[in-house]
């Protein structure tokens, strides 16, 4: 699918510098186990379920081609992986326990939508962030977004994780500003379990952003007792002084208000058992960085 | 009574004894007993009485003098300045509390009086014969009386409160904003000498040497009551303990003493005679307050009679007592802003009153800052510190937008226009210079609710509304046009009769007073020797509070939409719905409610909204040069009008149910501002404010935006002021909001919670987790 994203979201504060809108893309290439925003994995549109506020009315069940939703003994039951997304459901729901995250938009749309706020980015020093799911994932739809947004004028960020062809980051590396490139974990073997994927090309990746006159902001989620150690940090350090580029270096300290969102679109809370960070362990973590030599970290 | 009478009846010489000496132990009385309250008011029926009609100017004088015994309360405790006073049950006030408009009779009449148990049988049999009496000679009353068949007809009622309706009367002075810099400028004596001045060119036997005569003698009372406050406060002194408050009640009494003549010349002096004047005349604003007392804080603090502390503990002062009188849709405070004599020394003040405002957080005063571009600004910033402490104080009006604004709706020029300042609920009027009081009400939804049912009101099914043939033109509603229109002609039907009630109120209100102690203090009376409604005040204006607007906007887009365009029910459909409060249309009701609505910077909308924005705000300015006053102009406030008229009101086509509130003010309808702040703030921005007369917009903010994105959040708003926004009423959100919002996610759609690259909306978070976003954001 392509072209499909699932949600804008105006007046963000930490997407990037200033006052800006940030435009989420559906589909990602990694499934990080502390993701707050699930219902961006898959591609296609997801369909979520709210059980609380379903009346068990059953109205859905008949618009349901693929028996996603059926009924046993009164009640509705969702299978979640027989969905396509195709949304004739969500008409019937009286109540909106059902929801589809994901719709079509086009690249001209959402810069009509987000020109909107010009006034505010251009004093603000603000402007456009693609985030998601990955951007990547669908590198042309991207690609023409910030075409258009540099036409427009508006400061551009993105926001990814590097894992994509680098043929796709060379393409947009002229139309943005500030990359907000996320790096989650220095092993090789732990990232390949918390992730999904190596983080071979992501650093391959990263070196080729640096290679360029990018500018690039160092995004590090970091989750109590997984990544919140030593040896992680240290790379860190090391990566941020090894390349110029990488004007700054910010923690993103985990926190747990999507999880709802996983059982919603039926799928399973992930593995890791961390709770939201806490201030202290914040403040920790910033210590930690500044005694070790970081010269670049935004403190919160 | 002859003229020479009238200054024979002094209000002191009830508390002297024969010998003209005060008596301590009267003094001191707290307040008079039911008995004695009825008396009161019965000298106050007989001096009414003894005068004719030719004569409002000196009876209003006569009866001001003797219920003035009725009306004071003594000095408390903690209190820094005099002015306790209450309305009388029967009596005389510019400024009723609900419905009055002169001599009217207290809506509380009942606790205050009527119930009470020592009333002796026959003062019980008196006050009965009173209220007969009052009952047809009360100022609204007589209007009423005197009020047109059409205007009966078209709008029979007053009780938004109680009833449906489209129109309804109201019948009150309101917003008067006086002359304090004036009052302060020139004093008692100064003011008694300009009024020497000017009568001394008519006869006395000619209208304005009457007004004159009136206003001399209620200058008299208003000294006199000075001077018993200082034998007051002075006789306090002599009894009290402890020595600190015996030396404050001591400088009271010197102070009061002082103002019953002389001009104040110390920043005490300037805040007694303002607050005891204000009582006095019973008005409920009070003005730009850093103005008038620039030049005595100035001269104090540079001869080190006061500093900043005392200026806050005495300002204080006047708060507590404006929380204890609790006029809270009042009690207007403005400071900041074009139009000040000394901007600098001003702003001395106004940083002082912001200082105030943050100690003593309270609902009232209700306080306005006023900024424009070269404004010293640290009274802006001061002032978001202020809101980001989590009070909801000050309002914010942007000078570069409301003057211009000001000009071309009030039809005056810039050297006027600066001096726009707000009352009430947000209505503009031009400081001391001219009314505006809202006489009427109009709920636009209830008038698109009719139409929509030719004639018929839901709520009730009787008629209602412009008589069935003017419906003919428009067919059977067959295109949106046939609707739309039919609902303008409906609006169109109610205003004419609304301006036309307004300004005979205003006309029959200067047949019965002068309001003496008001036309002292507004332009330009004493100039022109006429009160204030018989043509002393420079702009005679009128306005009308409108409600429901974004609904009904709202509700026009969804059935254009709905009904005409995808044709996926009828209008009698729709009809069925509505009458069904939606019961068994959940489905059409979530169609309804997905329609694009106000707020969301969405053109479909908005544009509906500019048009029955436009609309109102035209055919209501049309009408003051029709029925002869300077102005009369819409107001889009915010009371509790919008939740009491919402509960007579039926569901409607946004997919409202019924008896649900109103939209307050200019804003979207609650929860209905979808796409953020900043859409919402554009939308705001595209009403024109150059044909209306004052609106007010509410933004809810959590406390982690305003503190720890301080800069971002003044980026917001100054980017919303520069382009177009007029006003705003910013709150944080704070421990009372806390479960609000998570009983009603619906009503903080907005809240903004970010974090970085984590997509959601607060209403969409399970309530534990809102209850840990919120708890956070409080910190």
């Amino acid at each position: 699918m392509n072209n499909q994203i699932f949600d804008i979201q105006t007046f963000s504060l930490h997407d990037g510098p200033g006052i800006r809108t940030t435009v989420f893309l559906k589909g990602c290439t990694l499934r990080c186990q502390w993701c707050s925003n699930p219902e961006g994995f898959d591609s296609k549109p997801t369909l979520s379920y709210q059980l609380k506020k379903c009346t068990q009315c059953l109205e859905c069940v008949e618009k349901c081609p693929t028996g996603a939703l059926t009924s046993q003994n009164g009640k509705l039951v969702v299978q979640h992986k027989k969905c396509n997304g195709c949304g004739e459901c969500i008409e019937s729901c009286q109540t909106q326990a059902l929801k589809l995250y994901g719709y079509h938009a086009d690249a001209q749309e959402i810069i009509n939508l987000v020109q909107k706020d010009k006034s505010y980015f251009d004093k603000s020093g603000g402007g456009i962030t693609l985030s998601g799911g990955e951007v990547m994932r669908q590198a042309e739809f991207t690609r023409e977004i910030l075409q258009l947004a540099k036409q427009a004028e508006i400061h551009t960020c993105i926001e990814t994780c590097g894992f994509g062809k680098q043929d796709d980051y060379a393409s947009i590396l002229p139309l943005v500003d500030i990359f907000l490139f996320d790096y989650k974990l220095t092993d090789p073997k732990e990232h390949k379990k918390y992730t999904g994927q190596s983080n071979k090309l992501i650093l391959e990746n990263l070196k080729f952003i640096c290679s360029s006159r990018a500018k690039i902001i160092l995004r590090l989620p970091v989750i109590p007792k997984i990544n919140d150690n030593i040896e992680h940090f240290k790379a860190v350090i090391a990566l941020s002084n090894k390349y110029e580029n990488i004007e700054k270096v910010e923690i993103m300290p985990y926190h747990n208000w999507g999880e709802h969102k996983y059982r919603e679109i039926g799928l399973s809370l992930p593995e890791i058992e961390a709770e939201s960070a806490t201030d202290q362990e914040i403040a920790n973590w910033e210590s930690t960085f500044i005694e070790m030599g970081c010269k670049k970290l935004i403190r919160h | 009574m002859n003229q020479q009478q009238v200054f024979n009846t002094s209000f002191l010489s009830s508390y002297t004894n024969k010998q003209g000496k005060l008596i301590p132990d009267l003094l001191l009385r707290s307040e008079p007993s039911p008995n004695e309250m009825v008396s009161i008011i019965e000298e106050f029926t007989n001096t009414y009485k003894n005068f004719s009609p030719d004569d409002i100017e000196l009876r209003e004088a006569a009866c001001i003098a003797i219920q003035l015994k009725g009306i004071i309360r003594p000095i408390q405790e903690q209190d820094l300045f005099a002015g306790r006073m209450i309305q009388m049950p029967i009596g005389f006030t510019p400024q009723s509390k609900g419905t009055g408009l002169g001599y009217c009779i207290h809506p509380d009449i009942d606790q205050m009086l009527l119930n009470k148990p020592e009333l002796s049988d026959k003062n019980n049999g008196k006050l009965e014969e009173l209220l007969s009496f009052w009952q047809q000679e009360g100022t609204v009353q007589k209007s009423r009386k005197k009020m047109p068949e059409e205007v009966k007809q078209i709008i029979p009622s007053e009780l938004y409160f109680l009833e449906s309706g489209i129109a309804f009367q109201l019948y009150r002075m309101s917003g008067v904003q006086l002359d304090y810099y004036k009052l302060i400028k020139l004093g008692i004596s100064g003011l008694l000498e300009e009024i020497a001045t000017n009568k001394s060119n008519y006869l006395p036997d000619s209208k304005e040497f009457k007004l004159y005569l009136g206003m001399e003698s209620v200058l008299h009372s208003f000294s006199e009551l000075c001077l018993f406050y200082a034998a007051q406060s002075n006789e306090l002194a002599v009894r009290e303990a402890n020595a600190d408050r015996a030396t404050e009640l001591a400088e009271m009494s010197k102070v009061l003493e002082n103002i019953s003549e002389n001009k104040p010349t110390t920043f005490r002096e300037g805040l007694q005679l303002v607050y005891l004047y204000n009582r006095f005349d019973g008005a409920k604003n009070y003005g730009r307050m850093d103005n008038y007392l620039a030049d005595l804080y100035n001269e104090d603090h540079k001869n080190g009679r006061i500093d900043e502390e005392e200026a806050v503990r005495l300002l204080s002062g006047i708060w507590r007592l404006m929380i204890f009188r609790d006029n809270r849709y009042d009690t207007r405070l403005i400071i900041g802003g074009l139009g000040r004599y000394d901007e600098e020394k001003a702003d001395e003040v106004a940083m002082l009153i912001l200082e105030t405002s943050n100690r003593i957080a309270d609902i009232v005063p209700q306080v306005a800052l006023r900024f424009h571009k070269k404004q010293n600004f640290k009274l802006y910033q001061k002032g978001l510190n202020v809101l980001a402490s989590g009070n909801t104080f000050p309002m914010l009006y942007n000078d570069e937008v409301n003057i211009p604004a000001v000009q071309k709706a009030f039809n005056i020029p810039y050297q006027e226009a600066i001096h726009a300042i707000q009352f009430g609920c947000g209505e503009y009027v031009i400081n001391h210079r001219s009314v505006g009081t809202p006489s009427g009400v109009i709920n636009l939804l209830q008038a698109l609710l009719v139409t929509i049912n030719r004639g018929i009101d839901p709520t009730t099914g009787k008629p209602m509304g412009m008589p069935l043939d003017q419906y003919l033109k428009y067919r059977d509603f067959e295109t949106f046009e046939d609707l739309f229109n039919a609902y303008k002609e409906q609006v169109s039907y109610h205003v004419g009769p609304l301006a036309l009630q307004e300004y005979l109120e205003y006309t029959h209100a200067a047949e019965d007073n002068s309001y003496l102690t008001t036309s002292i203090l507004m332009n330009d009376c004493i100039k022109r020797g006429k009160a204030v409604f018989d043509g002393g005040i420079r702009y005679m204006g009128g306005t009308l509070e409108t409600y429901g607007n974004t609904n009904t906007a709202d509700s026009l887009t969804a059935i254009r939409e709905l009904v005409y365009k995808k044709k996926e029910f009828t209008l009698d459909e729709l009809r069925k719905m509505l009458v069904a409060d939606f019961k068994g249309f959940e489905i059409e009701r979530r169609k309804l409610l997905d329609c694009s609505k106000y707020g969301n910077d969405n053109d479909v909308a908005d544009e509906m909204m500019l048009e029955v924005h436009n609309h109102i705000c035209k055919v209501t300015s049309e009408q003051a040069a029709l029925i002869g006053l300077h102005s009369y102009l819409v107001v889009v406030i915010n009371n509790d009008a919008n939740t009491v008229l919402g509960t007579f009101t039926s569901a409607s086509p946004d997919g409202r149910k019924v008896a649900t509130y109103l939209c307050p003010g200019n804003n979207p309808v609650g929860g209905a501002d979808k796409n953020g702040v900043t859409a919402f703030l554009n939308s705001l921005a595209k009403l024109d404010p150059t044909i209306h007369a004052g609106s007010v917009q509410n933004m809810k903010f959590s406390k982690e935006v305003v503190t720890k994105h301080r800069k971002m959040f003044e980026v917001l708003i100054d980017t919303y002021f520069e382009n177009g926004g007029t006003q705003a009423m910013l709150t944080v959100i704070n421990k009372g909001d806390l479960e609000e919002a998570i009983k009603y996610p619906s009503k903080y759609q907005n809240l903004i919670v970010r974090v970085g690259g984590f997509s959601e909306r607060f209403v969409n978070l399970p309530p534990e987790t809102q209850r840990e976003i919120l708890s956070r954001t409080l910190n």
